[in-house]
């Protein structure tokens, strides 16, 4: 870099050579505290700063040049020395001694106590919005993958939740909880003023599981040097109709003045699973299935033909079924991550930059997932004179993600038959090399009839093989994120700070995205026929975007005569366009060996291909201004923006989104100067209100649009071909807004050692934006794309507290923070057709889709239920009350036994019931129970109501069913039983830190928790179950087997029973404290590292994930909740445990 | 303070010329947005409904959202699964099948999935913007003349009629809509109408529509049949004045029922071309009967068809048939969701007489399955349907007793709306209504000669047919012969249902059919008992459950489908049926 500063200044000398041809001839020799200096450049600048001439001084520091006037400045200037200026006046010679340097780290540190806020730049103590800024050197040397998992537990009401621990798999984010029903709730992400939203627009959030495209993955977070969080309603009403999920602003770094340093990194991370859940092994798993397919029928015969259970070895498949595979050990694995980062970082007065590369790859801890990113970075500014400088700032990011087909292979491994292998087994019981894939199976058919599984062991089969699909099958997503950007400013009046200032920035940007994922299922996976829909089966999506934006604004900052008064403001307008191009192929039953899609094989038509594509555009007009007197005992922020989106019609296209902010900075009146002593350095108060909004994701939703091939209508000749009606317009839409106010104040002790800020929210969102509402079909359609249903209110509050080196003994300091945030959500309205819409849908969580409507009859499936006065995320439920200890027939026996007369029945019945002892008879609300006309107890039946037919299918309770609590006492379990179980939100969430440090060395402790959230178990729903074939946990060892059997767990029931309906069992408290990070540091001495050549050196070791405190029985708490669904943890990757070495090197 | 003057001197003066450049370039990029764009691939309202090719391709659309399988399908289970022709197949599985077997045991909860009429009121939406923006298009396209928008209005005011009409028969209070719903903010809350007002105002639009509609004749191809010509209006107007006469006990719906079914008549015979060497006239062209099945239901659009909707593989697949009928052998197993019930064994209760193939229908129109066995004999749990789902005749394959037949995997059948045989049966039905009383026979005998020509053109021979003597003692024996001849011709056509709500409506005395369920509930109105002959007719497919089933649908109300659920839910105009409405207001935790 070094040479190509000289080459650019040598050629800037030789064009200033050319066109300075007449003028005074200097000349001089520069010298520093070691002697002449060679290769120095003195400078000759006119009264804007621009440079007219210059040279560079020769090996004995001479140097000699024709300057233009003589009223210019002359800068002599050397890497490493302070640069002097000078008027050149009537001197001809000069011999100049420069200074070493060692002031300008005094000029950033000021710098960085302004922070950009909408724009303008604001003294830290003059902030009157409520916003936290985040320094990324805090977690230097730890490894993330994208940068919201640094900011977890970090942020005062920014609860971070990680999808799963699959790679790349990104974070669910809510500052101050959720604002949305259906749409993204997850805050704006804003990097160098530029919003940087997902590219994939037609997610859908309201369904969202992992695959969606982490946004953040395109930011190396190397390249971050902080990140802003701006949280109320003024701070975000900048960012208009975006920033109403509250924005996250990114500042990458940028270069700084000085001697170009480089800087390179690597990092290596272990990652492993933690211990899941303890499975059965083969020979317990076939027992239990044994049981389970006895016990519905009570036949001797029912698990005769299915060979898979019964260790038959006259049948040629034994081998295969006579194991005890541990799936999931076979499909986990210790993953390690490879992070490389190399940048270089300079410049001199004319240009800074900074240039940086990383290299990261991951394998996961499940088999075959791997992430590769590489990231490039250029920023560059170069000021051209005092007034104009311009600056771009390039960035490249690609992501290659090698996925599990389905991205659920750990689910799959929990899932399998523990007793078959995973190879295909020889007569001798050894793995060959083929894989083991069951064979096809038939409604009646089983393994002694031919080359069939045993048809009840379908669901085992439709599973295929994990550890087969993770090898053989393929699904990798490839993206490329390029977002350039160019910008101007230039100063307009005054340049320096006694002037009034008014700038003028012009800036382009551009967004474009694509990416490809190419995904393949071969033919060998199964042992379907070719005419299966999976036969080979190949799909291919192909996303395109672009998107480009302009923008041009005017920062005018007064100087007033009284100094008391400071002000700035700006106006901005802006404007961006979006293309968007999807592309979606499907073929399948291709000759093997094909994997694209994009194969024409005329062999058999199913192959389907469906594209999407739309535009859209939005300008807006934002005003911003920010006054202050004294220095910031007064401060006044406001702002006004106009937001037009080409997603509204022209009624409602244009809104507008107003902010105001107060500050008082009480600390700083004179009478508070006694008071305030040594101890309290700062007390501001602060106070704001603004309005937030929110467009639908869709476009073109304001017209009526008609699809003129749609197809014919007719047979043979002269088909007629037909146009239809895609849906109603929706030209009563309106914008999605919410009104937030804000009060909160900073407080400094100690010199600001100590400093605490508290804020109290409330927030009202109106005109909630909900997508797919259900409509009267008698319209003709059946929903309406997005309607406002309601209103929705957030109130809480948060508290920061850090405490920097408020220990300090000698060579030893210690810092420590900690923030806690509550935030309350209520439905407040709702339209009454949409809730009751709504609350007819259930959610499916092993598919991750809602159907409607929800019935008693669903097994397993959650309801959904949105109610007025409650906050999202609910659940409900039965309640669960243990195990019938005994069964029916029992009672009945013992009255046959004893000769009871039915008083006498009753009476013994009554007796043991108050022994605790537990039956499927009806109690009434004395917990008695209730007799028949015949003299015999009632018995207690799964919803009778519903039962279709003549009541012969009605389900009656046995002993070792689920005891479910009969709350209206009416004999029967129906929705009527339903409660309220808690609710999946937490009361309240944040995170500590400590940081220690000796000398040398440092050490950093991270730990982030939530409390008060429910958490629905389905993993544990699933895996004790005992419904269906697939592997159970092993605490089903300690099911219900015979009568008077005392277990928390019922019998198995295969394809029978009501045993695990949604109910309390599952629900737990999902609160925890997570030990997210210990590391450390060791800062290799000046001393050493200067003898190996070397600026900088460090050392890092952290362990991450170290240890969760929790009550939960799962794997890990930390789920939530996916729209206004609940929190369930399906099982899904869980978060893996980690080391990471790092070292870090600067030349 | 600063002084603003001096700013904008400097700044307009000094630097405005330097900084030219660059502002322009600034806005040159920013100015030349705009927030307003159409989408690419897709036509707006705005450019819509311009020209004649705008509203054909609407009018088309119309047409072809009724061969949807979800309107198909309803047709079928409303028409055939609720009468004796049909019963849910057992091996199937799935929440279908539990919606069918509620059905068939008269057991409809409000969520039944053909409880719901969204299927037919998308069709009505698509008329209705025809018949609301049409007439504007006459203006913009010189083009679209008078005549063509007057033409395309009959035909829409006609299909939504039809929907209308299937609505009043299964759901009977329903809204009557004849506005287009366009837009988010039109007012989407309804009332019910009375089944009497919806039917007189159809009966108003088809009397206009048949003045304009298109003539049979005006096409060779498909569309002879394929559109709602007049041939097609008037045999709809005979259908709805037949069921109005049956509700009401009206003598002069039945005469106007006579009057259209007799239009319909004349004009196919005035359509009959005649081939070389014919030289008998007819008054009814059908088909003869061995080649009935095959030009009806496998050849299509034959000469006897009225009105069929247009289904061709590739375009538009009949799913309906193929799902609900289709026992499609040779692929992978799959099993159709309905079967016909055991009275269409042979020797059973329709095909009652004479030799195997006496009756070409009684092997058309069903099969069995089980290997060996001879047709004769057709087991109770397996009489699969043929209609619309063979592509041969059994007679033209008679190698194929006992076999597999040949099973259309193209699902090109169409589905029959009117053919003539029907109209033929609907005029002696209304003849027979007619007849003053048991010795009327100049109505009597008119009656029994057009279900004779139906009946002979199925039979081998003349003496296997029907005999005047036989039939001639009455009008209940004639209006049993003529149920049960509708049973054997137009089995499986959607129809049977309808022909046994008639049946039983002709003798309910005391029906009010201008007030809605809900108000007579309401008014505390005891609902009228439904005919036992008729539930005797239905109960023959339930062999135990047969009485059960009967006490279940001992009342008017129970004739009908639920409302909809998922609307009552969402529209709170809405009443409910009332003999559905138990479970309504349980309230939830």
């Amino acid at each position: 870099m070094k040479i190509k500063k000289i080459l650019f200044t040598a050629l800037l000398c030789i064009i200033g050579q050319e066109l300075m041809a007449q003028g005074v001839r200097i000349s001089g020799t520069l010298t520093d505290n070691e002697g002449p200096i060679m290769m120095a450049n003195v400078v000759e600048r006119d009264a804007n700063n621009r440079i007219v001439s210059a040279v560079q001084t020769d090996f004995n520091g001479n140097f000699s040049m024709q300057v233009k006037s003589t009223k210019n400045k002359l800068v002599f200037s050397y890497v490493g020395d302070k640069t002097q200026i000078l008027t050149i006046g009537k001197r001809t010679v000069f011999n100049i001694k420069l200074e070493p340097e060692g002031t300008q780290l005094q000029e950033v540190v000021i710098k960085s106590k302004r922070s950009n806020s909408g724009g303008l730049m604001i003294s830290k103590k003059e902030v009157s919005v409520s916003q936290q800024t985040f320094d990324l050197e805090n977690v230097k040397g730890m490894a993330f993958t994208s940068a919201d998992e640094a900011l977890q537990g970090e942020i005062a009401g920014l609860d971070i939740v990680a999808n799963s621990g699959n790679l790349g798999a990104g974070t669910q984010m809510r500052l101050r909880g959720v604002t949305t029903i259906t749409g993204d709730a997850n805050p704006l992400i804003v990097v160098d003023d530029k919003i940087f939203d997902n590219p994939d627009e037609n997610f859908d959030f309201a369904n969202a599981n992992e695959e969606q495209y982490a946004s953040l993955l395109s930011v190396n977070v190397d390249d971050i040097a902080s990140i802003t969080v701006l949280k109320d309603a003024a701070a975000t009403a900048v960012w208009g109709s975006k920033g109403s999920n509250g924005v996250l602003v990114i500042t990458t770094k940028h270069g700084s003045r000085g001697k170009p340093r480089v800087n390179f990194s690597y990092k290596f991370t272990g990652t492993w699973q933690p211990k899941g859940y303890s499975l059965l092994d083969g020979d317990s798993y076939s027992m239990l299935m044994k049981e389970a397919f006895y016990n519905p029928t009570q036949k001797a015969d029912a698990t005769t033909n299915i060979e898979e259970l019964n260790y038959n070895t006259a049948w040629s498949e034994y081998e295969n079924w006579n194991n005890n595979t541990d799936w999931v050990d076979a499909v986990t694995q210790f993953g390690g991550q490879h992070e490389y980062n190399l940048n270089l970082a300079g410049g001199g007065e004319k240009a800074t930059f900074r240039i940086s590369a990383g290299y990261k790859h991951q394998t996961g801890t499940i088999i075959k997932q791997k992430f590769k990113q590489f990231t490039t970075r250029l920023v560059l500014d170069y000021n051209v004179s005092d007034r104009i400088r311009f600056s771009t700032n390039f960035a490249l990011t690609y992501t290659g993600n090698d996925r599990n087909y389905g991205n659920n292979i750990l689910g799959l491994a929990q899932k399998m038959a523990p007793n078959m292998s995973i190879y295909r087994q020889d007569s001798n019981g050894n793995d060959t090399g083929e894989y083991y894939i069951m064979n096809p199976s038939e409604s009646g058919k089983y393994p002694k009839d031919g080359n069939y599984s045993s048809y009840e062991l379908n669901a085992i089969r439709g599973l295929g093989n994990p550890v087969a699909i993770a090898n053989l099958a393929k699904d990798r997503e490839e993206t490329y994120r390029l977002t350039p950007d160019f910008s101007v400013k230039y100063e307009l009046l005054g340049t320096e700070p006694d002037k009034s200032r008014l700038t003028l920035n012009g800036r382009v940007d551009f967004d474009i995205y694509a990416s490809s994922r190419p995904v393949y299922y071969p033919a060998s996976l199964t042992s379907n026929t070719w005419s299966n829909q999976m036969y080979n089966y190949s799909t291919n999506t192909e996303v395109n975007r672009f998107k480009a934006g302009g923008r041009v604004e005017l920062v005018y900052t007064p100087h007033f005569k009284n100094e008391n008064w400071s002000a700035t403001m700006l106006a901005r307008y802006e404007m961006s366009t979006e293309k968007y191009n999807k592309q979606f192929l499907e073929m399948s039953m291709l000759p093997p060996g094909i994997t694209a899609s994009t194969i024409f094989a005329w062999l058999y038509d199913n192959d389907s291909m469906t594209s999407s594509n739309s535009r859209s555009a939005s300008q807006n007009l934002l005003y911003n201004g920010h006054i202050s007197y004294k220095e910031g005992l007064y401060s006044l922020g406001f702002s006004l923006r106009a937001d037009g989106d080409s997603k509204f019609g022209p009624k409602n296209k244009w809104a507008l989104f107003p902010g105001v902010s107060v500050r008082y900075n009480i600390s700083d009146e004179p009478f508070m100067k006694k008071i305030k002593g040594n101890w309290l350095s700062m007390m501001g108060l602060r106070a704001s209100w603004g309005i937030n909004g929110k467009a639908p994701s869709s476009n073109y939703l304001f017209y009526n649009t008609y699809n003129t091939s749609a197809g014919y209508y007719g047979y043979g000749t002269n088909l007629q071909p037909i146009g239809t009606l895609d849906g109603l317009k929706l030209d009563d839409l309106r914008w999605e807004k919410t009104t937030s106010l804000n009060l909160g104040f900073n407080i400094g002790l100690l010199h600001d050692m100590i400093e605490i800020d508290f804020d109290y929210y409330h927030k009202v969102t109106k005109d909630l934006l909900m997508s797919s509402v259900a409509i009267p079909s008698y319209v003709g359609y059946g929903t309406l794309s997005y309607m406002n249903v309601g209103q929705m209110n957030n109130d809480g509050w948060e508290l920061n507290f850090t405490a920097k080196k408020f220990i300090k003994i000698g060579k030893f300091s210690m810092d420590a923070s900690f923030n806690i945030a509550q935030n309350e959500n209520l439905l407040k309205e709702m339209d009454q057709s949409v809730l009751d819409a709504l609350n007819n849908t259930y959610t499916n969580y092993t598919s991750g889709k809602s159907g409607s409507p929800w019935a008693i009859t669903q097994r397993g499936n959650w309801p959904l239920r949105v109610q007025l006065n409650n906050s999202l995320g609910s659940i409900y439920g039965f309640r669960y009350k243990g195990v019938y200890q005994y069964g029916y027939d029992y009672l009945e026996n013992l009255q046959k036994e004893n000769n009871w007369t039915s008083a006498e029945y009753e009476a013994a019945i009554n007796g043991m019931l108050a022994e605790g002892k537990t039956f499927p008879v009806v109690r009434d609300q004395n917990g008695n129970v209730l007799m028949d006309g015949q003299g015999h107890p009632k018995r207690v039946v799964y919803n009778y109501a519903n039962n279709n037919g003549t009541g012969s299918s009605t389900y009656t309770f046995q002993g070792g069913d689920a005891v479910y609590e009969d709350i209206n006492h009416d004999g029967q379990i129906n929705e009527l039983d339903i409660v309220y179980l808690g609710n999946s939100l937490p009361k309240v969430n944040g995170g500590f830190n400590f940081t220690f440090r000796y000398g040398n060395w440092s050490v950093k402790t991270r730990f982030m928790y939530r409390f008060g959230n429910k958490v629905v178990n389905l993993a544990r729903q699933n895996l004790e179950m005992m419904y269906n074939t697939y592997n159970q946990c092993s605490s089903v060892n300690y099911r219900w087997r015979k009568d008077g059997d005392l277990t928390p767990i019922p019998r198995a029931m295969y394809n029978t029973s009501y045993n695990f309906q949604p109910s309390d069992r599952y629900v737990e408290d999902g609160g925890f404290v997570r030990f997210q990070n210990l590391q450390i540091t060791y800062n290799f001495p000046k001393k050493i590292i200067k003898k190996w050549g070397l600026n900088q050196l460090q050392a890092y070791a952290s362990l991450n994930n170290l240890y969760v405190w929790t009550k939960y029985s799962g794997v890990d708490p930390e789920v939530s909740p996916q729209g206004y669904g609940v929190a369930a943890d399906a099982s899904q990757t869980p978060r893996s445990k980690q080391f990471t070495l790092t070292v870090n090197v600067g030349l | 303070m600063i002084t603003y003057k001096k700013i904008y001197n400097k700044v307009v003066t000094g630097l405005f010329s330097k900084t030219l450049f660059l502002a322009t370039c600034s806005f040159m990029m920013v100015s030349c947005v705009d927030t307003l764009i159409l989408p690419d691939d897709k036509t707006v309202d705005e450019d819509f409904w311009k020209s004649k090719s705008d509203v054909q391709l609407m009018v088309n659309g119309a047409y072809q959202r009724m061969l949807n399988a979800d309107v198909i399908s309803r047709l079928i289970v409303w028409g055939d699964l609720r009468s004796e022709e049909a019963i849910p197949v057992a091996s199937i599985t799935g929440s279908v099948k539990e919606d069918l077997e509620e059905i068939n045991l008269g057991n409809t909860q409000t969520d039944n999935t053909f409880a719901t009429w969204a299927s037919i009121y998308a069709v009505i939406n698509r008329c209705n913007m025809v018949l609301q923006r049409a007439e504007s298009v006459m203006s913009e396209d010189p083009n679209y003349t008078n005549g063509d928008y007057l033409a395309d209005r009959a035909q829409m005011l006609a299909l939504r009629s039809l929907c209308y009409f299937y609505l009043v028969r299964n759901f009977r209070d329903v809204p009557f809509i004849t506005e287009a719903y366009f837009n988010s903010s039109q007012d989407r809350n309804v009332t019910q109408s009375d089944p009497e007002s919806v039917l007189k105002a159809c009966l108003e639009d088809l009397k206009e529509a048949e003045q304009n509609a298109i003539s049979a004749s005006a096409f060779t191809d498909w569309r002879r049949v394929g559109y709602f010509t007049r041939d097609a209006i008037n045999a709809l107007q005979a259908d709805i004045y037949l069921w109005r006469g049956s509700v009401l006990h009206n003598t002069a719906d039945y005469e106007q029922a006579v009057a259209y079914c007799d239009k319909v008549i004349a004009s196919k015979k005035s359509q009959h071309v005649r081939k070389r060497g014919e030289t008998v006239e007819k008054d009814y062209y059908l088909s003869e009967g061995r080649e009935a099945f095959y030009d009806i239901f496998v050849n299509k659009n034959a000469e006897e068809s009225i009105f069929e909707l247009q289904f061709q593989n590739g375009t538009n697949g009949n799913a309906g048939t193929a799902q609900y009928f289709n026992h499609n052998d040779g692929k992978d197993g799959s099993v159709p969701f309905l079967y016909a019930s055991s009275i269409f064994k042979y020797g059973g209760e329709v095909y009652t007489s004479g030799s195997t193939q006496a009756d070409y229908r009684a092997m058309n129109n069903t099969y069995t399955n089980t290997a060996g066995a001879t047709v004769t004999v057709g087991d109770f749990d397996g009489l699969r349907i043929r209609k619309y789902v063979a592509s041969e005749s059994y007679l033209n394959v008679p190698s194929q007793v006992g076999t597999a037949p040949a099973y259309n995997s193209t699902l090109d059948m169409d589905y029959i709306i009117y053919r003539l045989s029907d109209i033929m049966l609907m005029k002696a039905e209304a003849l027979t209504a007619l007849a003053s009383d048991d010795t009327d026979a100049s109505h009597l005998h008119a009656a029994f000669n057009l279900v004779k020509v139906v009946n002979l053109r199925s039979k081998q021979t003349e003496s296997d047919s029907l005999k005047w003597n036989t039939y001639s003692d009455g009008k209940s024996t004639m209006e049993n012969l003529i149920l049960a001849e509708r049973l054997r011709e137009l089995a499986f056509e959607g129809k049977r249902w309808y022909d046994l709500m008639r049946y039983s409506y002709r003798h309910m005395e005391g029906v009010d059919y201008s007030t809605t369920l809900a108000q007579q509930n309401d008014e505390g109105k005891t609902f009228v008992a439904v005919y036992d002959e008729m539930l005797n007719l239905m109960k023959r497919k339930l062999s135990g459950k047969g009485n059960a089933v009967a006490a279940k649908m001992n009342t008017e109300p129970r004739l009908y489908m639920p409302i909809p659920l998922s609307d009552i839910n969402i529209s709170p105009q809405l009443r409910q049926n009332p003999s559905y409405s138990d479970n309504e207001n349980i309230n939830k935790n």
